[in-house]
Parts: C-alpha cells; sequence; structure tokens
C-alpha cells in the first residue's frame, strides 16, 4: 500500500471513530454521492449478513461438524478500490463480522469479488513469489492456463484459484453500433430493452441448457448487467469449460468480410438460437423496429441499410417499393419476412436457389432463411463481454455496491420480471436515507419496527429478499441435504443408523 | 532393433486365440507391476517409440483416412500386435506406456509430443473397436455414459435433427452429414466432459448434458485419455528424481527420447562415394537449411567448432565422405588458417574417432533431426542447430533469401517455425526446391534426417537427369537399409572426448565396428 493510502486510511479511521452517522448528516449533501452518504451505507444498510451467507455456501466458519469447509469463506478475495484509483487486492475475513469492519474501516468505493483461493488471499505473500509468478497471479493471470505446467508439485501448496461462480457482464457500450438513442455510459429505457434481452436469452440457455439453478442476475449501477451463476458445477468449472460456456452463449464469429451478410450463422440452427429467435422477435418488434425503438424501418434510409443485407437483389428491389405504401414499421417487418419465405420456398422447389449468392458455399442455399434470423440477432443477440466470464480469477463488482458516479446501490434482478426493471427506479444512497427517515417517523411508537434492520425499512428490503430467494436459501438448503447425505453414508459404513 | 523385433513378432500366430473384448483399450490409469528384465524395458520401450514415430512420420508426409490407417496397422502388427488383448500383448502396451510416459516427461515438448501422438495411436485403437467391445471398454473404464432412450430421441428428434454431425476427424473427410437421428444411438454426457462440442456448438443440450451421437463419442473419449495422460505426465515428472536414482534404468530414461529409430545412415561403405569437389555445388542443391549454413561458414571462416564439426561431419560421412576423403577434407580448409601439424593434432583424431578408429572404436551416426531439434543451440560464432528451430524470423529470412527460396515460401516456412513445426519448415524447403519430387522418388524420411533429405535430393536429380546431374552418388536408402548394423541405441555420444567410455551410456552392447 503506498503511503498517501495508508495515510487515508488512518485519517478514515479517526473520523469513523468520532461520529455514528447518523442520516441526517448523510443527507446534507444534495449530491447522489458522497463520502457521508457511502459511510452511512456501509453503516447502516450494507447487507453483511445476507452476502456472507450467499459467499459462505453454508460452510459457517463456527459450525464444527463435519463436511464443513470452514475457511470456505475466509479463502475468497474481495478488492477495494478506495478513493476511486488506489486498488487494494487480496482482502479476505473470517466471517461477515470481520468483512463488515473491514468495509467500514476502509470506505470502498467500489467493493470486487474474486475467487476462491486455496489459502486465505492475504496471507498469500506467504508463499514464494517466484511460485505465484510461475503461475500467472498477481498481474500475469492466464499466463499457465495451460494445463502443462513444468513444476506439478508446487502447485499443490501454491496460492492458486479453485473455484468461483460463473460470472457474465453484458456492458451496453458493447451495443453502440446499433444504438442510435445513446452511446457511451449514457442509458435511456429505448436502449435498456436490449439488457433486458440478454438476460432473458442468457438466463433461458443456462437454465434449460446447462441446468443451472442458483442464478443471480445484478444491475451493474450504471449501463449493464452482471450475472453470477452459482451451481457447485458452475463454481468449480474450469477456465476451458468457462470458455465453452460463453462461447456457446455467444454468436459464431463471422469474418470481418461476411459481417451483416451471414453473420456466422449457419444452416441448420442450433436449437438454441431457434429458442432464443423465439424469445427476441417479439421484443425486437416492439423495442427495436420504428420510433418506439432504434428507428429501424422508420425512413427510407434504413429500410435501404437494412434491405441491402438481403441476398437476393430483385427481392430487395421489390421490397424497397413496398416499403414507401406502408406507413409504421411494424408492417413492414411483416411485409419483410412473408416475402422472404416467399421467395425463400420458390427457391427451394426451384433450381434457383443455388444461384442465390451468400456467403460459403454450403451456406449459400439458405441464406435466405438464415437472413431474418441474421437481422434479429444483429440487434438483439446478447453480446457478452468474454473475457470476463473465462477466467476462474476475475474480479467482478459485488453486489451491493454502490456505484460512485450514480449513487445507485446494484441491486439484483429478477429473470421472471426483468421486463418490470427500471434501470432508473433503482434507489440511490439520497432516497434510501430518505427512505429510512420516513419508516422510522411512520413507525415512531412502534418499537419493534423501529428495532429492525434498517435495510428492512427501505427498498432495499426486496433486493436482499431476492438475493436469498435467488441463492442464498436454495444453495442452504441443497447443502443441508449434501451434509445429511454425508453423515447418512457415514453412519452406514460404522453400522451406526 | 527392428529386425529382432520382427522376428519375434514377425509371424503373426494369433489367429487361433480369441479376442479378448475387455482388455483391447486401457486409459493407463494404473501402472503395471510387474519384473521384467532390462532388455525387455528398452526392447519394449523402443517397439512403441517406433508406432509413435512412425504416425508422426505418416502425418508429417500427409497421410489421411484409409491410407494412413493401413499403414500404421501394418507398422503396429510389426513392432506391436495389439489386436487381440491376450497377457502378452497386454503386458508390452502397458510397460511400454508407462516407460516412455517417465522418458518423456522432463520437458514441455517432449510432453506435447508424448500426449499427441499417444492420443493419435489411442483413437486408430479405439476407432478399430466394434460397438460391442466398445460398449465394454467405456463400461470398465468408468465412461459408462447413458444412451438415450428411444422415447426421448423421438421427443428430441427436432432439436438433435438440428445439429449437424460435422466431422473434423483426420481422415474422415470434411463435410456435412445430417444424421437420421432415429437411427443412430445417443448418449447423454455431461456437458463439462464435451466442451470441445459446447463451445462450438456442435451438440444439443439439454439440462446440463450433452446428446452426442455415437459418431462425436470417439473425440468425448479421447479428450478424456488426453486429459488423464497430461495430469499423468505431471505425476511422472514429480515423480523423476525418483525414477533417476535406478542406475540402470535412469540413463535408459533419459536417453530415450533422442533415440532415432528410422533409417539410421550408418552404413556407408557401399555404393559410390561422393567426389569432395561436387560438395559446393551439392551444398546449394541438395543439401538442408541446416548443413548448407555449417558448409558455407566453413568455407569462409575455415574453422567450425565443435558440435558443428560433429553435426557436418557425420552427416558428410552418412553422405558417403570416407575417412581419408574426410581428414582431406577437414584438413584442406583448417590449414588455411593452422598449420597441418596443429590439425592433425588437435582435430584429425577426433574425425578417426567419429569413423570408429580411435578410442572405444564406435562407429558414430549421423545426427537425426530430432537430436538437432533438441540439442544444443548454437552459442555466439556457432553454425550447428537447426535454423528453423534455432534462428530468429529476420535470420531466418535471409538466409532463407539467400538460398533462393521465394516470398510466399518463406513466409509459410517462417510460419510453421513460428508454430514448432520447425521438421514441417525443412520438408516444405525440400519441396519448394524439388519441384515434382513426389512423383520421382521416395521422400522417406525428408523432415526427420538430414542425410534423407540429401539421399532424396540426390535420388531427385538422378532421375531427372537421366544418370544423375554431375557423378551423383548411390543415396537410394533403400540401399543402404541393408547395411545397417547399429542399433537404435546407437546415440552419438561424444566423439571429441577420446577416452569417453563413460560416455556410453544409453546401451548395453556397442557396436562392432565394420
Amino acid at each position: 500500500m503506498t503511503a498517501a493510502a495508508e495515510n487515508k486510511e488512518n485519517m478514515e479511521i479517526a473520523s469513523s471513530n468520532t461520529n455514528k452517522v447518523s442520516v441526517a448528516a448523510a443527507a446534507i449533501n444534495d449530491q447522489e454521492f458522497s463520502p457521508e452518504l457511502l459511510r452511512f451505507f456501509y453503516n447502516r444498510l450494507f447487507p453483511y449478513q445476507p452476502m456472507f451467507k450467499w459467499l459462505s455456501y453454508g460452510n459457517d466458519p463456527d459450525n464444527d461438524a463435519a463436511h464443513i469447509v470452514r475457511d470456505y469463506f475466509a479463502c475468497r478475495e474481495f478488492s477495494f478500490t478506495i478513493n476511486d484509483d488506489i486498488y487494494i487486492r487480496y482482502q479476505s475475513f473470517r466471517d461477515a463480522s470481520e468483512m463488515e469492519s473491514a468495509i467500514q474501516k476502509k470506505q470502498p468505493h467500489k467493493i470486487d469479488i474474486g475467487a476462491v483461493f486455496t489459502l486465505p488471499p492475504k496471507d498469500h505473500h506467504t508463499v514464494k513469489a517466484e511460485v505465484r509468478e510461475e503461475l500467472g497471479v498477481g498481474g500475469k493471470a492466464g499466463r499457465h492456463s495451460d494445463h502443462i505446467f513444468p513444476f506439478a508439485f508446487l502447485l499443490r501448496q501454491a496460492f492458486k484459484p479453485v473455484e468461483r461462480e460463473l460470472i457474465f457482464d453484458i456492458d451496453m457500450t458493447d451495443y453502440d453500433d446499433i444504438r442510435s438513442c445513446c452511446t457511451g455510459a449514457k442509458i435511456c429505457p429505448k436502449c435498456w430493452v436490449f439488457m433486458t434481452m440478454a438476460v432473458k436469452v442468457v438466463d433461458t440457455a443456462l437454465r434449460e441448457d446447462f441446468g443451472f439453478r442458483y442464478i443471480l442476475w445484478v444491475y451493474s449501477g450504471r449501463r449493464g448487467v452482471h450475472c453470477w451463476v452459482c451451481d457447485p458445477n458452475a463454481r468449480a468449472l474450469s477456465n476451458d469449460g468457462r470458455s465453452a460456456v460463453v462461447e456457446y452463449l455467444s454468436l459464431p464469429r463471422g469474418n470481418e468480410k461476411s459481417k451483416g451478410k451471414n453473420g456466422g450463422l449457419s444452416w441448420p440452427l442450433h436449437p438454441s438460437f431457434t429458442r432464443a429467435f423465439d424469445i427476441l422477435e417479439p421484443m425486437f418488434e416492439s423495442g427495436v423496429l420504428g420510433e418506439a425503438g432504434q428507428g429501424v424501418l422508420d425512413s427510407e434510409n434504413s429500410w435501404d441499410t437494412l434491405l441491402d443485407t438481403l441476398p437476393d437483389e430483385d427481392l430487395a428491389n421489390r421490397l424497397r417499393r413496398e416499403m414507401r405504401r406502408l406507413t409504421n414499421a411494424q408492417d413492414r417487418w411483416l411485409e419483410i419476412k412473408s416475402q422472404v419465405r416467399a421467395a425463400s420456398s420458390a427457391h427451394a422447389s426451384g433450381n434457383a436457389r443455388r444461384q442465390s449468392r451468400g456467403g460459403r458455399a454450403g451456406n449459400g442455399l439458405f441464406a435466405l432463411d438464415l437472413w431474418k434470423y441474421e437481422v434479429v440477432f444483429q440487434y438483439c443477440y446478447p453480446r457478452l463481454d468474454v473475457n470476463v466470464s473465462k477466467g476462474t480469477n476475475h474480479l467482478l463488482k459485488s453486489p451491493f455496491a454502490v456505484h460512485p458516479k450514480t449513487g445507485r446501490v446494484c441491486v439484483p434482478i429478477d429473470p421472471e420480471d426483468v421486463d418490470n426493471f427500471d434501470p432508473f427506479r433503482v434507489p440511490t444512497l439520497k432516497a434510501l436515507a430518505a427512505q429510512i427517515d420516513a419508516f422510522d417517523a411512520q413507525n415512531a411508537q412502534n418499537a419493534s419496527a423501529k428495532a429492525l434492520p434498517d435495510y428492512k425499512k427501505t427498498e432495499l428490503k426486496s433486493a436482499v429478499e431476492l438475493l436469498e430467494r435467488c441463492v442464498v436459501d436454495p444453495v442452504a438448503l441443497a447443502t443441508k441435504r449434501r451434509l445429511k447425505l454425508e453423515r447418512e453414508k457415514e453412519a452406514a459404513m460404522i453400522g451406526d443408523f | 532393433m527392428q529386425t529382432t523385433t520382427r522376428a519375434i513378432h514377425g509371424e503373426p500366430t494369433y489367429t487361433r486365440v480369441k479376442r479378448e473384448p475387455t482388455r483391447l483399450l486401457s486409459l493407463y490409469n494404473t501402472a503395471p507391476q510387474a519384473e521384467i528384465t532390462l532388455e525387455e524395458f528398452e526392447l519394449y520401450a523402443l517397439d512403441r517409440l517406433q508406432i509413435l514415430r512412425s504416425i508422426e512420420s505418416l502425418r508429417l508426409r500427409g497421410m489421411k483416412g484409409d491410407e494412413f490407417r493401413m499403414k500404421l496397422e501394418e507398422i503396429i502388427s510389426a513392432c506391436m500386435p495389439m489386436t487381440l488383448g491376450t497377457a502378452e500383448e497386454v503386458r508390452k502396451d502397458q510397460i511400454s506406456h508407462f516407460i516412455l510416459r517417465i522418458a518423456y516427461c522432463k520437458t514441455e515438448d517432449l510432453r506435447r509430443w508424448f500426449l499427441k501422438h499417444e492420443s493419435e495411436l489411442f483413437r486408430f485403437r479405439l476407432e478399430r473397436l466394434d460397438s460391442n467391445e466398445r460398449a465394454k471398454f467405456m463400461e470398465q473404464s468408468g465412461l459408462a455414459y447413458d444412451v438415450v432412450s428411444k422415447e426421448d430421441v423421438l421427443r428430441l428428434k427436432a432439436q438433435l435433427q438440428a445439429v449437424p454431425i460435422f466431422s473434423q476427424q483426420p481422415g474422415y473427410g470434411q463435410g456435412i452429414h445430417t444424421v437420421e437421428v432415429t437411427r443412430t444411438q445417443f448418449f447423454r454426457i455431461p456437458f463439462t466432459q464435451a466442451l470441445d462440442l459446447v463451445a462450438h456448438r456442435q451438440v444439443f443440450l439439454e439440462g446440463g448434458f450433452a446428446y452426442v451421437p455415437v459418431e462425436r463419442l470417439v473425440s468425448i473419449i479421447v479428450a478424456r485419455f488426453r486429459s488423464s495422460l497430461s495430469r499423468g505426465l505431471l505425476e511422472a515428472f514429480g515423480a523423476m528424481p525418483y525414477v533417476l536414482t535406478d542406475g540402470r534404468i535412469a540413463p535408459l530414461v533419459s536417453n530415450m527420447a533422442k533415440q532415432y529409430t528410422g533409417k539410421d545412415f550408418s552404413g556407408t561403405k557401399t555404393g559410390d562415394s561422393l567426389d569432395l569437389n561436387d560438395l559446393d555445388m551439392l551444398a546449394d542443391r541438395s543439401m538442408p537449411m541446416c548443413m548448407r549454413v555449417l558448409h558455407k561458414n566453413l568455407r569462409l571462416e575455415h574453422k567450425l567448432k565443435h558440435w558443428g564439426r560433429l553435426q557436418y561431419g557425420l552427416f558428410l560421412k552418412g553422405a558417403g565422405i570416407g575417412m581419408e576423403d574426410a581428414i582431406q577434407f577437414w584438413e584442406k580448409e583448417f590449414t588455411k588458417i593452422m598449420t597441418t601439424d596443429v590439425f592433425n593434432k588437435q582435430y584429425a583424431y577426433s574425425i578417426r574417432h567419429y569413423f570408429g578408429k580411435e578410442g572405444k572404436r564406435k562407429d558414430y551416426t549421423p545426427f537425426n533431426c530430432s537430436k538437432i531439434i533438441l540439442g544444443p543451440g548454437p552459442g555466439h560464432g556457432e553454425f550447428h542447430g537447426c535454423p528453423f528451430r534455432h534462428y530468429d524470423e529476420a535470420n531466418l529470412n535471409k538466409l532463407l533469401e539467400r538460398a533462393g527460396v521465394g516470398a510466399m515460401d518463406r513466409d509459410e516456412m517462417i510460419k510453421l517455425s513460428k508454430g514448432q513445426h520447425y521438421q514441417l519448415a525443412c520438408m516444405k524447403h525440400f519441396e519448394t526446391t524439388h519441384k515434382g519430387a513426389e512423383s520421382l522418388i521416395s521422400m522417406d524420411g525428408v523432415g526427420n534426417h538430414p542425410n534423407a533429405f540429401f539421399a532424396a535430393s540426390m535420388a531427385f536429380y538422378k532421375e531427372k537427369n537421366g544418370e544423375g546431374g554431375r557423378k551423383g552418388g548411390n543415396q537410394n536408402p533403400s540401399s543402404q537399409t541393408s547395411a545397417s548394423s547399429a542399433g537404435p541405441g546407437e546415440d552419438a555420444g561424444d566423439p571429441a572426448s577420446p577416452h569417453g567410455e563413460s560416455m556410453e551410456i544409453g546401451t548395453g552392447e556397442g557396436s562392432p565396428p565394420a
């Protein structure tokens, strides 16, 4: 840690000792985010206990029953960003209360969660530096992702990540080439629909195709969403396994030349693509086409661009004339689809199909059939940041952290109800402070209500409940079942029922 | 060595024996516990090595499909039959595998080589099993995957049909085969065991299971084999210090990887010898890059350092330069910068030594490619080694340009070298400088042995120009095998240390000087 950081830390200890932060003091400032608001948040609202319950997966360090990995939580890496630009990696805590005091002491602007390591990350210095270097931890991650590693015997005692949730990061900036409403960090309800689509497609695939059940979706605080898959087999995935899953969930990369033509799709379409299309097309019609969406098929310009990608030029010209006749984008899309379908079956019956121009020889035949998928996918298919998902050791912003630019809390999103999730209604620190005040005022006479944990007095209540419903409770149940099973197995072995 | 094994296994008498389906193939999860003689130890290992190297060279020659399988079958039945699963076969298969596992665990290069060719051998043997035998093998190896029921296949018909079976296996040809799903057997496999297929969306997934058609199963099993062998090699590496404490097998194991099992070009006594006056012309025309570089620098500097003298000297010996000529050749060059006296004292001895006339009287064999590639690289002022392996891109490019290789071919060869395909790059060099060679001559061993390169080139010009370009030597490799007296255990050792008896490791028997 730099001297400056140390200094800062000491100052903060001093100041945090002097006052129990009051709501009033925190809300004085008119901004959405301030150090005072953050202190208030960490002192009174951050759900330490539920977070600890989640990340320990039933491995309570105070439970001395058999088959409990008591240092499981202690081996988890947390990383803090304090003062916007000072990173402190390899933080680790025995339990919820240690985590709480560390967070309250350091007042991190950002909290990231990393992997579970072979030993508590705060002790990682006890492993020889050169071993860490060889393993590629400490800034050189991934150098030895190759499983052929020359010092196998060192691996066993080395400091290395063993498991972590399978994570996905979807960021609106990756949609810039198709967003006509905003760019960069800005978002609006018009483009948020892309996030909704991504959540639906990815969530469905994770559950139906991969059989994952404990999935947590989280708003990233500004312009994207994160996904944490917490099933035991997801947490145990190798780097290769993570790559395979994220590649399966991504569109095949068409090469630059065929971009927009074939989009890398080939016939027959994989069932996961057909399903994604069924999910996405209605949203494409309502959320991308026309004025209400991104203005696609709204103007001559826009339908020209779209029809240029059609692999049948005559058909494209015919359709161009039709477009002017029709009055709205939805009707235009229906017309295009029905004509393409007609042309495609006409091609299929005649040899003309062979002449349709298209990308690769094999797909040329099906270029017309593929076209509508390509159009919809080009706009709507989830654009995952693959590098976040690929490594076991990648850090990701913690749920319930606060985004310093917006002051919004990274709350979980219910994938069942993602249509109704509105990023602009996610509580800010200021709003939360006001909610506590309002609650306390309302229940001035009710002692038991006043004694509630503060987060239960605010909108965060439902957010924490969502965390519990998505991962904490089902995982706790699974752990209980696993322990029971282990005990029975053991009892059977020693003949003691 | 080859001849020995042929004598043992040459006439297959096993037609009467019943095939033992449960022992035809193994994942080699546990090492066998058995006593064997040291002789068997080496023999078994070299026989298996011969098979793996044959796989490499068949692939290097671009052989695929049925042709590949037929050739490999031939080689396997010559070296180590593995068709019946008799106790004898299993024993040899197991023991030889584990010896080579130890011998090939030391470096990343060795491990990768072994992993690649063992996996290919495994795939070949797996594909050879019939469905019944395959099922038995899977069951006993803990690869018992659920077969998807007919009802489930019907239920999922549309989805299964939508996943093309796109075969990329070597030898299968590429293309999309649409499967008639109701007639194909599908297996339910945890998706984590079919990552390749998952990543490329070449499989239907439901509830965490991949529905893998039987046609795809082979690659899944091979992937399992590969990953467990990869782990095994690391474990073997961890056990290395222990193995090396055994003075009897340590040298065998350490030298195994450098053993050359092809033609060794040690028989130089037959046929015409080369004319020393042709060497400059031949260096340009017929020598591989490694030797060309040595020759040019010898002419330029009138001197070569130890490893260079050895590499080039043995090559010339293999190419048909006799001892007297060799001494004359080196003397003429070296005495341009030193007196004859100095030459005789310091250098003539070692030449006579590697011709087997001094010291322990061992007739040294020319270096093969793997020895040159894996051996010590050239230091400052040294020119031995393999240019494709040891030169950086700029120097290699310059070198090839000076050798008259066109820009396109240069790029390709540099790319191959970068991908660590040094021998392929060398083959490419041969092909570009000997257009149409394939149809004229046998290119056996080109890219595996500098002398094979040279011999093939000589044969090429002989064919092309009627009776040889000039006074061409008899370099038909087939005329040399019969004269080959040295076993593959003949590692070149270090002829420069005249009293180097202690260097004679790697084999129990030295070969008698001719």
